[in-house]
This record gives C-alpha cells, sequence and structure tokens, in this order.
C-alpha cells in the first residue's frame, strides 16, 4: 500500500523507533502501520526491553532489543521518541553515525545542545528533523499565512494560554524526574508554543518577564511575557488546571484567535469588517492524518525524493528563547509557602 | 527523626498528601518518598526535588517496592471501597514485612457517623451507609490488628481539612459563590464547620512521627475556631471579594437538592460509561458546550442533600486528647487559613481567565 504522501518513492527505507512509551504507541506506530513494507522491517528500541518486546507484540512486530548502538549501521534512519533529556545524547549518537534523525520534541533541553545537534547533522550529511507538530496544525499555518498576507497588519500582541491536568499515559514517568531534568510543563509544552510563535513572528522574541512555582523541580506553570519590535505578549502554561486554551493575536487591522486544540482552523475578525468574525478552516482528518504527513515526509527524506517539513535548524530559535526563559525565571508569590520557607533549615 | 528518615506518603498527588510532603521537604526531610497512584497525578509535588514512586496501594508489587528501605509511612492515599480497605491492608503488611518504624494513618471524623455533641475519641465508631467513613471505619479495625502484630500504627482523625489545593472545601465553594448561585442557608447552614488548616492537619503528622506515647492511639486533629457553615460561606466569599451573599430560602434549597439528585446521578453515569464521547459532544459543538457547562453550573450550584444534613449539624470534635499526648496546637486561625485560600484561588484565577475576556477583541 502506497500513501497518498508518498508517490515515487525508489525504495522502502529501514528505520529504528527508539523509545517505546506513550508516544510510539500512539502516535507513531499507527501512523508507520500506513507503510506495511517499512512497517514489517521497523525495528523497535526501549531499554527496557520488555517493554520493547510488549510493544512489537501487540502491533505484531518481530525486531525489538534495547540498545540502539547494535542497530544504528543497519539502518537509514531513527524517530527518536525517548525521555527530553536523552534528545541530544542519543540524536547525537545517531547523527555522527550518518544516520537521519526525525526527533520528538523538544529537540533538545538547551538551545546550546539543539544548535550542537543542527551542527553535527551537518557535518555528517545527513538530515535531523523535529516533530514540533503545532507547525504541521492547518490552524498554524493558516495563522502563518494571514500574518504574512497582512491580513491583520503589524502585529501589536500575542497571548497565548494553554494548560490542563496532566493526562499524557506516559509509561516511565521522566516529566516529573527532576533527578535527570528540572524542565517542566515551559520545556514540554512550550517546545510547542514557542515555536509557531517565533515561526509566526519570524524571529526570536526576547523575555521580558518569566515566572514559575518551581522549588527546584519541574514546574507545573509558567508564565512568561516577551516582546519583538512592536508586539507585546504573554504565554501561560499549566499542568495543574484548565487554563482558557486558545491564543489571540491582535494586529493593527484585526485579529485572529484559535483554540489550541483545534487543528482545523481559526477565527478572524477585521477593523474594516467592524469586527464581523470570519472563519478560516482547511479540511483534514485529525491528528491521525498529521502523523502520517510527518512519518511519511521522513520516508521521502530517507530515500532522497524530500525534504523535512519542519528541519530542525528552524525550531533552534525556540529552545533558546526558552532557555532565556528559564535562567530569567522569577518564582511566582505563593504566599501559602512563605511560613514553610522560613522552615527551611 | 533526622533529616535522613526515609518517609513514604502514600496519596501523594492528593489535596494532603502533598502537603505532606512538600512540608516534609521544608522541613528538610529531603529523603521524602512521594508516592503516587499515576503519573499523572505527580505534577504538583514535582516541582520539588524529590524522590517520586509509583504506588497504586491496590498494586502489592508496587507497595512492597514503594515500603523497602523506608523508616515511616503517612498514608494519604484515598479512594473507592477497594482503595481505603483493601489498600491499607496491602500498605499494613509491607510495614509488617519490611519493619517500618512508623505508620500514620489518615482516617476521618466520619467514623463517629452523623453525631451531634462534644465528640472525643472514645466515642464509638457509627456506620452511616456513606461509603467514605463505613471503609475507613474498617481501615482503622485493620490498623489496630496490625497494633497488635507490633507496627507503630497512629490514626488521625482530621475534620473539615481545607486551605490551597483543597478542591472540596475551598475551590468548589469558590466555584459556588462565583457563580452567583450561592448564599447563606439560614437555619440550615448554622451548624458547626470543623474547619482545620491543611498545615496544622501536617504538623500533626509530624507530630505523630516522632511521639512514641502516640502509638496505637487515634487522635481527632481540629482547628482553634467553630464557626457555622453560614459563617464560612462569608468569610471565604469576603476574602474572594464578591458581593456579599444574600439568604436563600431553606425551602427552595431542599427541594433544589431533591429535584437534581437525581440529575447528579444521571451525569455521573454518563461521565462514567460515555465520557469519551461527551468529551468528543463538548469539543466539536458550541451549542453542547454552552448546555453542558450551564447544566454543570446548576449541579454544582445545588447543594445536596446529605451536604444539608451536614451544614446543619452540631458537632465539635475535641483535640483535648491531640494537645495533652502530642503537644499539638493548631495555629493558622480561620482569617488567616481563608485569605491563603483566597489567595491561592486568584493565582489559580490568574490562569483561568474568564470566557468573556476570549472573544475576539477589535
Amino acid at each position: 500500500m502506497r500513501s497518498k504522501y508518498l508517490n515515487g518513492l525508489p525504495r522502502w527505507p529501514t528505520i529504528a523507533l527508539v523509545g517505546c512509551g506513550a508516544m510510539a504507541e500512539r502516535f507513531y506506530l499507527p501512523a508507520l502501520r500506513s507503510y506495511p513494507p517499512v512497517f514489517q522491517r521497523l525495528i523497535l528500541v526501549d531499554k527496557v526491553y520488555d517493554r520493547a518486546k510488549r510493544v512489537g507484540e501487540r502491533f505484531a512486530l518481530r525486531n525489538y532489543l534495547a540498545d540502539y548502538r547494535e542497530i544504528l549501521h543497519a539502518v537509514d534512519g531513527v524517530i527518536l521518541a525517548v525521555p527530553h533529556h536523552l534528545h541530544f545524547p542519543i540524536g547525537r549518537e545517531c547523527l555522527s553515525s550518518r544516520v537521519h534523525v526525525l526527533c520528538e520534541k523538544p529537540l533538545a533541553e538547551t538551545g546550546a545542545e539543539a544548535a550542537e545537534l543542527v551542527s553535527v547533522a551537518a557535518k555528517h550529511g545527513v538530515t535531523l528533523s523535529v516533530n514540533n507538530t503545532r507547525r504541521l496544525f492547518p490552524s498554524s499555518g493558516v495563522v502563518k499565512q494571514l500574518i504574512d498576507s497582512g491580513a491583520i497588519g503589524n502585529i501589536l500582541s500575542i497571548s497565548y494560554y494553554e494548560g490542563g491536568e496532566f493526562t499524557w499515559p506516559t509509561t516511565s514517568g521522566f516529566y516529573f524526574n527532576s533527578k535527570v531534568s528540572q524542565k517542566g510543563v515551559l520545556l514540554d509544552i512550550g517546545a510547542h508554543v514557542f515555536d509557531v510563535i517565533c515561526w509566526w513572528l519570524g524571529g526570536k522574541p526576547r523575555v521580558v518577564s518569566s515566572e514559575n512555582d518551581s522549588f527546584g523541580g519541574c514546574e507545573a506553570a509558567a508564565s512568561v511575557r516577551f516582546e519583538y519590535g512592536n508586539c507585546r505578549g504573554e504565554v501561560r502554561l499549566s499542568r495543574l488546571g484548565k487554563l482558557p486554551n486558545y491564543f489571540l493575536i491582535r494586529g493593527e487591522k484585526g485579529a485572529i484567535k484559535g483554540d489550541v486544540y483545534d487543528i482545523k482552523g481559526v477565527s478572524v475578525s477585521s477593523i474594516a469588517s467592524g469586527g464581523k468574525e470570519t472563519r478560516f478552516q482547511v479540511s483534514v482528518d485529525g491528528s491521525d492524518e498529521i502523523a502520517r504527513r510527518l512519518v511519511s515526509n521522513f520516508l521521502q527524506v530517507l530515500t532522497g525524493t524530500g525534504q523535512p517539513l519542519i528541519p530542525a535548524s528552524e525550531v533552534v530559535a525556540s529552545i533558546q528563547f526558552i532557555d532565556e526563559a528559564y535562567s530569567e525565571v522569577q518564582r511566582f508569590r505563593m504566599p501559602w509557602y512563605e511560613q514553610l520557607e522560613g522552615a527551611i533549615p | 527523626m533526622t533529616p535522613d528518615t526515609r518517609i513514604l506518603v502514600t496519596g501523594a498527588g492528593g489535596f494532603i498528601g502533598g502537603w505532606t510532603v512538600e512540608s516534609l521537604w521544608f522541613h528538610g526531610f529531603r529523603r521524602v518518598v512521594a508516592g503516587v497512584r499515576r503519573w499523572s497525578r505527580a505534577a504538583r509535588i514535582s516541582r520539588f526535588p524529590i524522590e517520586i514512586v509509583l504506588c497504586d496501594v491496590l498494586n502489592m508489587d508496587q507497595v512492597e517496592k514503594a515500603t523497602e528501605g523506608v523508616d515511616a509511612i503517612v498514608h494519604c492515599a484515598v479512594g473507592t471501597e477497594d482503595v481505603i480497605i483493601k489498600g491499607t491492608e496491602n500498605l499494613l503488611k509491607a510495614a509488617h514485612h519490611n519493619r517500618v518504624g512508623r505508620f500514620i494513618h489518615l482516617s476521618t471524623i466520619n467514623v463517629y457517623g452523623e453525631v451531634e455533641g462534644e465528640v472525643d475519641e472514645n466515642y464509638p465508631f457509627m456506620r452511616t451507609g456513606n461509603s467514605y467513613g463505613d471503609s475507613k471505619i474498617e481501615a482503622e479495625k485493620l490498623c489496630q490488628k496490625y497494633v497488635d502484630r507490633g507496627v507503630s500504627v497512629v490514626v488521625l482523625r482530621p475534620t473539615i481539612v481545607y486551605g490551597p489545593y483543597c478542591t472540596l472545601w475551598v475551590k468548589k465553594f469558590a466555584e459556588r459563590m462565583r457563580s452567583g448561585k450561592w448564599g447563606i442557608f439560614r437555619g440550615i447552614g448554622e451548624g458547626t464547620c470543623n474547619l482545620v488548616y491543611v498545615q496544622d492537619v501536617v504538623n500533626a503528622i509530624i507530630l505523630c512521627l516522632q511521639s512514641e506515647r502516640a502509638v496505637g492511639e487515634a487522635f481527632n486533629v481540629n482547628g482553634s475556631e467553630q464557626v457555622t457553615w453560614n459563617e464560612y460561606f462569608c468569610r471565604l466569599n469576603a476574602a474572594l471579594g464578591l458581593p456579599p451573599l444574600s439568604e436563600i430560602d431553606t425551602n427552595k434549597a431542599e427541594f433544589a437538592s431533591t429535584l437534581v439528585a437525581p440529575l447528579k446521578a444521571t451525569a455521573r453515569f454518563v461521565v462514567n460509561h460515555y465520557g469519551d464521547m461527551l468529551t468528543r459532544i463538548y469539543q466539536r459543538s458550541a451549542v453542547a458546550r454552552r448546555i453542558m457547562k450551564r447544566a454543570e453550573e446548576s449541579m454544582i450550584a445545588t447543594p445536596g442533600k446529605a451536604e444539608l444534613r451536614q451544614f446543619s449539624r452540631k458537632a465539635r470534635y475535641s483535640i483535648s486528647k491531640a494537645r495533652s499526648v502530642l503537644g499539638y496546637e493548631p495555629r493558622v486561625d480561620l482569617n488567616t487559613g481563608v485569605q491563603l485560600s483566597a489567595q491561592w484561588l486568584h493565582h489559580e484565577s490568574l490562569f483561568h481567565i474568564r470566557s468573556e475576556e476570549s472573544e475576539v477583541p477589535i
């Protein structure tokens, strides 16, 4: 079976899926299943061998192992779906072995690591793509087109609010392991949010202020204010409770508003029309289609018939911005802890 | 207890468990271990650099692993009848097997049933048919069984625990007040509201971890001030900066409660059995969203029958025993506790931008 995205592939590449957690099971494997010749030869890798085996059995796959190093010589590409802090070391090793990589977001934990990965890929003549899925949402694309076409004029402000109780069925719980990383929601969700903001603005904003609720662990809520030219912006993210989950971009001539979970489209209003709202929407089957699009693009990249949809070089600025937000962070004022803070020995 | 004491807190993803972990960390117990039923419950406590482990109290493998090398257990996990009874038994068994030095069991004043008057720890257990209270009675009996086997169990029976991160007595009531449909229940709301600030409960837990005299005993844990439920509503409402509450007709409240009861039961059934479908409808239809939100607001704003009974009951839970044996003294007065709760809600509301702000403005 050939997908509509894969016309004219010269051959079917061999790939390994490194990391058999929730992202592998829910996103990559269902998408990869659409390409049986690739799927049947797919190699599953997880440092917990039993997990790789269990996932392999669930998806009727025969190749699974615990150490990715064993197969780097035998694959064209690697999909990296491991915990965030491992993106850099494993990604660098794969790229250094001249293996193309599709990395889950965030590309790396720091801007320096992200830039180094891009550099290592270039040095070894391989590609590094990244799954910053929001870029592939038709709604994000519509926003980009509207901004670039001048539909709302120069951007004056961006507000982006995203949050809800953490429900992702993580298998390892690495999101909450402060021994391996103290970066929480700002890196996890922020990698999506600041990537699209940088993309929409066409550059990296400057951090004006940054607050979060970390006491040395992984922050669960964060607020960042920024500016870019005449544009002022604010992003609030939370893993603790539901936020309004919308973004609002105000321009000199109008405004764009979108639901962060509505992948299809956005509402636009313009001053000229007296504030009347118009819906801009693109037909899409759902997130499954986006996963297939990403995976098929990776297969095209591996066979030299396409370029990465989201080259890693394009997301480095957003990771650098997140770095800056972490380096300038202040803790929220939380008076209910103040008495206890006095108890610290 | 020393800073090296390794303390496992079960139910660390919850309100009291979370506060216990955080307070122990602030007090220098850096080897505190937070036990959560699933990773998604770890977001709040992971803000602190502490060890978090999976500890579903119904999963004996996880319980055994989590209790290995532990010096003390603070058992805050709560849930279904099975979680409360079987889960407590699993933990006690593991504590016995691993020779854990101290086991603090968080029980409830509900073990006394729907009593009136002054209630101390000698008051007998009374079943009411309420699953939570009745299960806690069984769990306490198991605790006693394991005291006889040599486990150093201490039981705490907190009253109405409130404070930041409290959904049941703070957030839910604040939502009711913000809806404009909540008020003072003249006649009904004059029962005793035995509020105790969460930090005082945690202080009691820490005292139990340290006191040899506490072993094998049960203690009520209450606050220092007793106000009526109406008074609590007024104070919380004022701290939130909302317009004064108006009086709600008692008969109407009781009638509405009777009327809404089957709707609440139906809603619970639908959410439990068709939650995914409901979410899809909610996401796809703006009309459905509005209807669901209104229905939810109405149901939240209408007190249930059990709640009305609770608002009218005049019971006072004595802390004389905790004072004399543990040296427990509630430190956070009601005004301070309510203010801190309101400040937390304000902080939360910073993240809950009102829907009217979400219209596309020009």
